[in-house]
């Protein structure tokens, strides 16, 4: 049998179900796992392999975020529906690899590091846009917090597991079947809106389209002065202060409490 | 607490440099040697290791915040006088610690964390001193660069020793001891060593002097205007033309020490 002649269904239950074990999330379903399985089966038949795969989605992200360079939201919303090949490639090298058994923690590595590389990257690019509109310093200092606190977020998880600072029930994580705790409900939706790897693609879109209908509005502070403000900037900052803000909290615990918080 | 300075040398400094065979020329002469006088005075207040992390991290915001302007020597040598302050008490953090013997792995946490995020502070604000001068907003393409990729680096060499064994349940450490002597394992050593010199030097310990003495160039020479074919007229100052090198040599660096510990972690196979 060649590759890739099995049917979707098949194809569906080799490569997909076999990674979520406590059934699949449903935004995931819906948005990226239904499509990716088609393109799964076209880059099978045409014999690319998983690392290929992450190099395609790689440079449809580098693509897709120098849109965000120009301030002009029409050129955005372009480059969040580039976004959208992008992430669906990023689950197809993931499909591959379990279709022909060659999952591998190399290949597992260079996709983590480049989603957190193209992250930056994108951000880097929409402030530079927005700063192109507005010139004023106060987007270039919020950008740069959009821009350093996901690498921050990651620096305290990370150096949390290399120095043990975990408990037992974060490395057999099986909350899949325990009652999510209201705080676990409440950060999952929260992460719908700010993670990065399932929602920006919507965020992004959202944010431009209403920048393409409604103008920048001037909001006056009292003592601090006025500010020009549109949807994509309220957007960064709100990106980078709530992921600033849960890396300070994840850090307080882990110094205070001894345990990285699960999330 | 009624060491003399001699004792305290031995008891807090000596013990660290046990086993890498003596304390560095530059770490002797420029931290040590003062920043044991701080250790006897903060011992006395009884502040805690935590405290004095806490207070470097203040003491580096505050430095930081002066290289934000222009070209000013007044403001230049207060920063330099914070940002040196606050190496010399990320020392003494460490001394406390090892006085009290209350060094914990959440003390070695919240060090790292600090350093390591007040380097990327002090960067970002030297890319707006380096704006306000120019008023050229291509400096900040350059300043995310020189923020990403440094960080990009540590935390994607963390990514590979320790977020994997954790994903799949079971604990493997790198192993450091094994030796080889293959002839391109050799060869990769003479070439990468330079390179991690130069790395050491602009990286996440002495990160500041550069910037200290390129900020010190811009206050005394004028901006330089190139003329570059098809792109254009450049006006390039010591502070832009130090981000340029910095961001895009930090990114050749990452490209190949991923390269290697490809190569040393996965063998050279691929799939």
């Amino acid at each position: 049998m060649s590759r890739g002649s099995e049917s979707i269904k098949e194809l569906r239950k080799i490569c997909q179900e076999s990674r979520y074990e406590g059934g699949m999330p449903w935004f995931e379903r819906i948005f990226f796992r239904r499509i990716s399985i088609y393109f799964t089966k076209l880059l099978l038949k045409m014999g690319i392999s998983a690392n290929q795969a992450t190099l395609i989605s790689f440079f449809i992200g580098i693509i897709g975020g120098s849109f965000f360079v120009f301030g002009d939201p029409k050129y955005w919303v372009v480059g969040a529906l580039l976004l959208y090949p992008c992430m669906v490639f990023d689950r197809v090298d993931g499909e591959i690899a379990r279709y022909n058994n060659s999952a591998s923690a190399a290949g597992e590595y260079w996709d983590g590091v480049c989603d957190i590389f193209l992250n930056s990257y994108r951000m880097a690019c929409m402030t530079l846009g927005i700063y192109s509109l507005f010139h004023e310093l106060p987007v270039l200092i919020f950008g740069y917090i959009a821009v350093a606190s996901p690498l921050f977020s990651h620096i305290s998880k990370l150096l949390a597991y290399k120095l043990e600072l975990f408990s037992e029930s974060f490395i057999n994580n099986d909350n899949i079947k325990t009652k999510k705790s209201k705080k676990q409900i409440l950060f999952r939706y929260g992460s719908l809106i700010f993670n990065p790897h399932e929602s920006i693609v919507l965020a992004i879109l959202a944010v431009a389209m209403i920048d393409l209908y409604i103008p920048a509005v001037i909001i006056v502070i009292p003592l601090i002065g006025s500010f020009m403000i549109n949807a994509r900037y309220v957007y960064i900052i709100l990106y980078g202060v709530a992921v600033l803000i849960v890396t300070i909290f994840r850090v307080h615990n882990v110094i205070n409490k001894g345990t990285i918080p699960n999330f | 607490m009624d060491e003399s300075i001699k004792e305290l040398r031995k008891i807090c400094q000596e013990s660290r440099y046990e086993n890498e065979g003596g304390m560095p020329w530059f770490e002797r002469n420029f931290y040590r040697r003062i920043s044991i006088y701080f250790t006897k005075l903060f011992l006395k207040i009884g502040l805690s290791a935590n405290q004095a992390t806490l207070l470097s991290l203040i003491s580096a915001l505050v430095g930081g915040f002066f290289l934000i302007f222009a070209n000013n020597t007044l403001y230049l040598l207060i920063s330099a006088l914070f940002l040196i302050f606050s190496l010399i008490l990320d020392r003494v953090d460490g001394e406390i610690a090892r006085y009290n013997k209350s060094d914990s792995k959440f003390g070695r946490y919240f060090d790292f964390m600090v350093g390591s995020s007040a380097q990327s502070y002090i960067n970002i604000c030297m890319t707006f001193g380096a704006y306000n001068a120019l008023h050229d907003p291509t400096v900040f393409a350059f300043g995310f660069l020189a923020v990403i990729v440094p960080w990009l680096s540590v935390v994607s060499s963390f990514f590979l020793l320790y977020r994997e064994p954790i994903l799949y349940g079971e604990k493997v450490l790198p192993n450091k001891s094994e030796k080889t002597s293959d002839k391109k394992v050799l060869l990769e050593n003479i070439c990468m060593n330079p390179m991690r010199r130069v790395n050491n030097f602009l990286g996440p310990v002495a990160l500041m002097y550069p910037i200290l003495m390129i900020t010190a160039l811009d206050v005394y020479f004028a901006p330089v205007s190139l003329n570059i074919p098809i792109i254009g007229l450049f006006v390039v100052n010591a502070r832009y033309a130090f981000l340029i090198v910095y961001g895009v040599g930090k990114l050749s660096s990452f490209i190949l020490k991923m390269r290697s510990l490809h190569k040393k972690e996965f063998g050279s196979k691929h799939n």
